[in-house]
């Protein structure tokens, strides 16, 4: 007991001699950003679901409308099925390429649907597609159902409806939209809208039909195909777990040059995964996707210490400088080709490449290198305990920030590919997990897995 | 303080810079210790305090002020741990020639032997850590502040403190010199 209180005077004693007053740049800092920054009320489109009262005569009126137009609302789906990019690509275009979609059993008659419930819990999700009109040229969309209220926004900015509606169940599979605030959008106050809905078998897209809408507005962007927002980190915006398919990324600019402001890119870089895959994270200028049972061991603030298994894409990489630092910053002597990077990388004293491999992912030749850590290698980045080093940094200040180091153990392959005009994108397949050791089965399965949706990428 | 905080709630930036002068030291120290690097400290407390502004109108307890806007600090700090891909390769090691410790306490080898054992911890165990020995909140407080079970904390807190005490111990331990290998 005695060593023990001394050892934690000693951590006390340790602990106390860290700063305890925040340097006024900070402070500074915050109080300019609060200038800018709204706050978040509680946002007007989350009303709690109020019924709407219904008597029993216009039930019993509504089902029997529904019997008689069920077949011709059926019809109307099928044939209006949006269509919201113009690749044929099975997550996109159709739900049915992802799984038999559940399908509407009744519909309510289009010239006077009832409310019948709240929004489906089903619906009830924030939900991603692509760019329409109300939104910024280029950003995605995303629609927010709540069980009594529905929301157009755009991708990046979900505080700020740019069309709303109240919104109710008007019987199985489908919904129906009214706009109550003229001041909310482009639709006159009671205007009704009548949609139809679909999930894929797994809930994770959401086909929406127009079966009616006065408000062309409305019917112009509510149609389509919608992903569901799942990333495990509630705070950021990504697919999380996916459907077999192809898919659109939200943000990233693969072509973020240095100095040019960000803004959100539906579809910088389309991929097409299979079953067992997550869009674990995507960033201005960086996504990565994880084997979907690598995904369901990462927390909402990533994989666990000391983990990667996953393929991670950075846009415009740069060397970073050799001084042992590992803090994130380019080497601006060195070029930023795929030829100069390659080049340089074989000579680092710290990685073990292999001879660069030509390649070509979307129309876009570059090279492909394989990297572990030399074994000769002691060196490690301030605050690891293993060898390890830091190689590729951004060009630029992306407002995302990264790096990519690798470990002793770590095994990695780099594909550098040249986008045009001085643009260089990375893709990494990166395995390493410190728990189990390291493995090259389990490495090369990955490339084996990985290989062919990298191989999917295009480019916009 | 409360009455500052209903002012910043309806949208006083005035008021919520008082709170930021009031708090940002406090939260500051639980960062930086937390994070052990100066820099993502800053970063970690700007993002906190700027969520808390943000959401402050959701906030419905204005006495529970500092211990919310605590929590937002420790997931911020989460964030900034892991947020730069990765590693702790990108932090930082503070200054070695800092201020001494009281009365002599610290040695600059058992200081070493410290920061070394406390990077090998998890954020998450060095969280618990901070909260319990430089704030000085109970098990239940910590539990609250972070969402998890007392009984998480209590092991994160043991095996934290078990760590650092073994780092010390075996700091005072013989050296045996490492050999070169042939």
């Amino acid at each position: 007991m005695t060593a023990n209180r001394d050892s934690d005077r000693i951590i006390r004693a340790w602990l106390d001699l860290m700063p305890n007053e925040a340097p006024d740049r900070a402070i500074d800092s915050v109080l300019h950003a609060i200038d800018a920054t709204p706050q978040v009320r509680r946002p007007w489109w989350w009303r709690p679901w109020r019924a709407i009262p219904v008597n029993r005569l216009f039930v019993a009126l509504g089902a029997a409308a529904v019997i008689v137009v069920a077949g011709s609302v059926l019809l109307l789906r099928s044939g209006s099925q949006p269509s919201i990019g113009a690749s044929q690509t099975p997550g996109i275009t159709s739900p049915a390429s992802a799984g038999p979609a559940s399908q509407p059993a009744s519909a309510p008659s289009a010239s006077s649907p009832l409310a019948t419930g709240p929004v489906p819990k089903e619906v009830q999700a924030r939900w991603m597609g692509e760019n329409r009109d109300l939104v910024q040229t280029g950003a995605g969309a995303s629609i927010v159902f709540g069980p009594s209220s529905f929301a157009l926004t755009q991708s990046n900015a979900n505080a700020t409806a740019l069309l709303s509606s109240d919104a109710a169940s008007a019987g199985a599979g489908m919904l129906r939209l009214e706009s109550t605030d003229a001041s909310a959008g482009p639709c006159p106050n009671g205007i009704v809208g009548v949609y139809s809905w679909a999930r894929s078998a797994t809930g994770r897209i959401l086909t929406i039909g127009l079966v009616r809408d006065d408000c062309a507005a409305r019917a112009a962007v509510v149609p389509g195909t919608w992903w569901h927002m799942g990333c495990r980190n509630p705070n950021t915006d990504c697919l999380g777990d996916l459907d077999p398919g192809t898919y659109a990324t939200q943000y990233i600019m693969p072509r973020l040059a240095t100095g040019t402001p960000w803004s959100p890119l539906f579809g910088g870089i389309m991929y097409t995964v299979p079953a067992g895959w997550a869009n674990s994270s995507d960033w201005p200028s960086t996504i990565k996707l994880t084997p979907s049972a690598d995904y369901a061991r990462e927390t909402p603030d990533g994989p666990p210490n000391g983990v990667f298994h996953e393929i991670y894409v950075f846009a415009e990489p740069a060397a970073s400088v050799q001084n042992g630092s590992c803090d994130q910053k380019p080497d601006t002597t060195i070029g930023r080709t795929v030829n100069a990077l390659g080049a340089w990388l074989a000579r680092q004293p710290s990685l073990a490449t292999t001879t660069p491999t030509p390649i070509t992912v979307g129309g876009q030749a570059g090279t492909m290198i394989d990297i572990t850590m030399r074994a000769s290698w002691t060196k490690a980045c301030p605050g690891e305990s293993s060898p390890s080093v830091q190689y590729l940094a951004p060009a630029g200040t992306p407002p995302d920030p990264w790096s990519v180091g690798i470990n002793k153990g770590e095994r990695q392959r780099l594909i550098l590919l040249d986008l045009g005009g001085g643009h260089v994108l990375g893709v990494l397949i990166d395995d390493r997990n410190d728990r189990a050791g390291p493995d090259p089965a389990r490495f090369n399965a990955l490339v084996q897995q990985a290989m062919p949706i990298i191989q999917s990428f295009t480019f916009k | 303080m409360e009455e500052l905080v209903e002012r910043a709630r309806q949208g006083d930036r005035d008021a919520f810079a008082a709170l930021v002068t009031a708090t940002s030291g406090r939260m500051y120290a639980i960062a930086v210790r937390i994070l052990r690097d100066v820099d993502l400290a800053e970063d970690a407390l700007q993002g906190a305090l700027i969520t808390a502004w943000r959401q402050l109108p959701s906030l419905r307890d204005p006495a529970r002020f500092e211990a919310w806007v605590r929590r937002l600090l420790i997931h911020a700090c989460y964030a900034e741990a892991r947020r730069r891909r990765s590693w702790s390769a990108n932090v930082r090691v503070l200054p070695v020639d800092g201020p001494v410790g009281p009365d002599g306490l610290l040695s600059i080898v058992e200081r070493d032997a410290l920061d070394r054992a406390f990077r090998r911890l998890s954020i998450e165990h060095r969280a618990v850590f901070v909260l319990h020995h430089h704030v000085g909140l109970a098990l239940t407080e910590i539990a609250g502040t972070l969402g998890i079970p007392a009984g998480t904390a209590r092991s994160r807190l043991h095996y934290a403190t078990r760590s650092l005490r073994e780092a010390i111990e075996a700091d005072a331990a013989p050296v045996v010199p490492e050999g070169r290998m042939a």
